[in-house]
């Protein structure tokens, strides 16, 4: 059966050409109408060709769920983050960085410690490494959350929301920054 | 469900209304569109769960890109050019996380449903529909969204390497590597079964 398989590789080719431009078995090259009536292994072939036509999946797949579910994340899109206010994200991740490092260090250093030069620089350079990572990280997560609708890419321009509830319009309510 | 259609005045309106920021108005953009673009995501991705994370992603981009839209142009191919962008980006943090073989792989014998022989039978219908169904899955992205587009979106050899931006070639030739693989797939299943 195997070698009758391959075989009719060219006979196979030819019935799936004729398939994809359309074809019926009727109007199928007289040499591979001959060929399909004497291979059941090709007429098979042709007919599970058929079958994956019809076959193809028919269950529903978008719902009012689904429907419902979107335009929420539409709405709460809205009260997300805009990016007009990326660059205060930004600027308070790098204040809240320098704060939680710098000053902890700086105080330790006036209070209990005695630097030498090198050691000072040395763990400068450390802590300034710190803060770049720190801010890179910033920016990767702003980043990520741009790319997942969480800040709102637009021109600020608001959009009418009929699903607002009475705590979403107080929330409208407030001056943006 | 048809994609190249000239878009009907109400959709026009609907554009409209959504560039004019009514969120109500996406709601009808997704009544006409959303069967077809959930079954174009489906196809890309392979699971429910993940069309519909792209399905909500992609309308969340059309908003933020609503204004730039043409309104002489069609809604239909530019939504769904969105679609596959954002299905095709999911695809990558799945693979960049989740390092899986998404390409061909061919299911034994005994995975198949070996009952295919007459598509004419109601219940014959149904298991090759799942064993269809689980075969796509098998085959990769790029086949399974070129048989879609080709068979239930009846789309043209032209209309889908415009939407794929493929070459022509590369489309007749996925189209044909693709359904012959169903095609001997299912002939496997039915040997089998002798």
């Amino acid at each position: 059966m195997l070698n009758k398989r391959t075989s009719c590789r060219k006979e196979q080719d030819g019935l799936l050409e004729s398939f994809l431009s359309g074809g019926e078995s009727a109007s199928l090259p007289a040499d591979l109408r001959i060929h399909l009536e004497g291979c059941a292994s090709c007429r098979q072939y042709w007919h599970n060709l058929a079958v994956v036509r019809s076959g193809y999946p028919q269950d529903p797949l978008y719902s009012p769920f689904l429907r419902a579910k979107t335009l929420r994340r539409l709405a709460n899109r809205d009260q997300a983050i805009r990016v007009e206010w990326l660059p205060l994200v930004v600027l308070a991740a790098v204040l809240s960085l320098s704060l939680s490092y710098v000053l902890p260090v700086w105080l330790l250093s006036r209070l209990f410690m005695q630097w030498t030069s090198s050691a000072a620089v040395a763990y400068g350079a450390a802590l300034g490494i710190m803060l770049v990572l720190g801010l890179l990280v910033t920016v990767a997560s702003a980043i990520s959350l741009i790319e997942r609708g969480y800040i709102h890419l637009s021109n600020g321009k608001g959009l009418s929301n009929p699903t607002e509830t009475p705590a979403m319009t107080m929330l409208n309510g407030f001056p943006s920054i | 469900m048809p994609m190249a259609i000239e878009p009907a005045l109400d959709e026009r309106q609907l554009i409209l209304q959504l560039k004019q920021g009514q969120l109500d108005a996406a709601g009808g953009l997704m009544d006409l569109h959303g069967e077809s673009l959930m079954r174009y995501l489906h196809s890309i991705l392979g699971s429910r769960e993940a069309a519909e994370d792209a399905f909500q992603e992609s309308w969340i981009k059309v908003m933020g890109k609503i204004d730039r839209f043409d309104d002489q142009m069609s809604f239909a191919p530019w939504l769904f050019r969105i679609a596959r962008n954002v299905a095709y980006d999911a695809l990558r943090r799945k693979r960049r996380w989740w390092p899986i073989n998404t390409t061909r792989q061919t299911p034994k014998p005994n995975e198949l449903d070996t009952e295919v022989a007459d598509p004419t039978d109601f219940g014959h219908q149904v298991v090759a529909r799942e064993t269809i169904e689980r075969l796509l899955k098998s085959l990769s992205p790029d086949f399974r969204e070129v048989l879609f587009l080709r068979f239930f979106q009846d789309q043209s050899y032209e209309e889908i390497a415009e939407y794929c931006r493929l070459p022509l070639g590369t489309v007749k030739s996925r189209l044909k590597r693709g359904l012959d693989s169903l095609a001997k797939n299912l002939m496997k299943g039915d040997s089998h079964a002798q």
